[in-house]
């Protein structure tokens, strides 16, 4: 009888243990989406040249405005979109005016005085870009008053 | 007994909801989702995507569409065209788009930021996510 308890009694201890280490997992699902982000951190200065023919942020005195381009994968491309007119001027500002853009790329990618229209392949992770603007007068030169470009920075995939 | 499981789990298929929810929230997108599909058995697809401000100060958001080839695209009906939001604040943008005889047709919806004090050369940030409106027959 006593042979009986012991032997039932360890059936049940080891049972017990099984139990005690039976596992299962749980599983935690998540999707994170393709982002990007873009901050114009610091806005540019025009300035004028020698000859009053280009207003730029390149010229002396002038200053590049800066933007940080945020994304989490290697499929978005970034541009400057053309510049049409000026946003402010005074009347005869877009006559005979051309425009440009051109940007600077480091961090996450890296990219030298491309032209602002020219896509580039952004790298994944955060981007620091640099970009110059300027309005070049193709007769004539820029009249006195006050000037004022946008320069747009685009993600797109 | 029955119903207090049945009750728990879906307790739990609810908070597991809001977690997913509340993860893509925090991610700091300006438009999310960047790229999707959308399926219409009509003559206008629905686009819907979040803008979020990723600035530390209040801005104004422009939104537009474009083609492919970025031009403005005329036809599609915006919920709002221009918006302000605050810091980190996110907002749900709906574009209408008809379906034309491009099928599927493939369209940019684009936030741009807009500074409350531009200087002289200012800068703005587009963010243009890539979205198809397929139209499907009955």
């Amino acid at each position: 009888m006593k042979r009986l308890v012991i032997g039932v009694s360890a059936s049940a201890l080891f049972v017990a243990s099984a139990a005690a280490q039976t596992t299962d997992d749980v599983l935690f699902n998540g999707t994170v989406g393709d982002a990007c982000t873009v901050v114009a951190d610091t806005d540019g200065t025009l300035a004028l040249n020698g000859t009053s023919t280009v207003l730029g942020s390149a010229e002396a005195g002038g200053a590049a405005g800066t933007a940080t381009v945020t994304t989490n994968n290697t499929t978005f491309n970034v541009t400057i979109d053309p510049i049409a007119a000026f946003t402010t001027g005074p009347a005869d500002a877009d006559t005979n005016t051309t425009f440009a853009t051109q940007y600077d790329a480091a961090g996450a990618t890296t990219a030298t005085d491309v032209d602002g229209a020219t896509p580039t392949t952004l790298g994944n992770g955060v981007t620091n870009l640099t970009v110059d603007a300027a309005a070049t007068k193709t007769s004539g030169t820029f009249s006195a008053g006050t000037y004022q470009l946008t320069a747009t920075v685009r993600c797109s995939s | 007994m029955l119903l207090l499981k049945t009750f728990f789990a879906r307790t739990a298929l609810v908070l597991l909801c809001l977690a997913t929810l509340a993860s893509e929230a925090a991610l700091g997108q300006s438009l999310s989702p960047m790229r999707a599909e959308v399926v219409t058995f009509g003559d206008v697809g629905a686009v819907r995507t979040s803008l979020r401000n990723p600035y530390t100060t209040a801005r104004r958001f422009d939104i537009e569409v474009f083609d492919l080839d970025w031009n403005k695209v005329d036809d599609a009906r915006l919920t709002r065209k221009t918006l302000s939001l605050a810091p980190g604040a996110t907002t749900s943008i709906l574009a209408l788009l008809p379906v034309t005889d491009e099928n599927p047709r493939s369209v940019y919806v684009c936030a741009s930021s807009r500074s409350y004090r531009p200087t002289s050369a200012g800068l703005r940030g587009q963010v243009c996510g890539r979205y198809q409106v397929i139209k499907r027959q009955l």
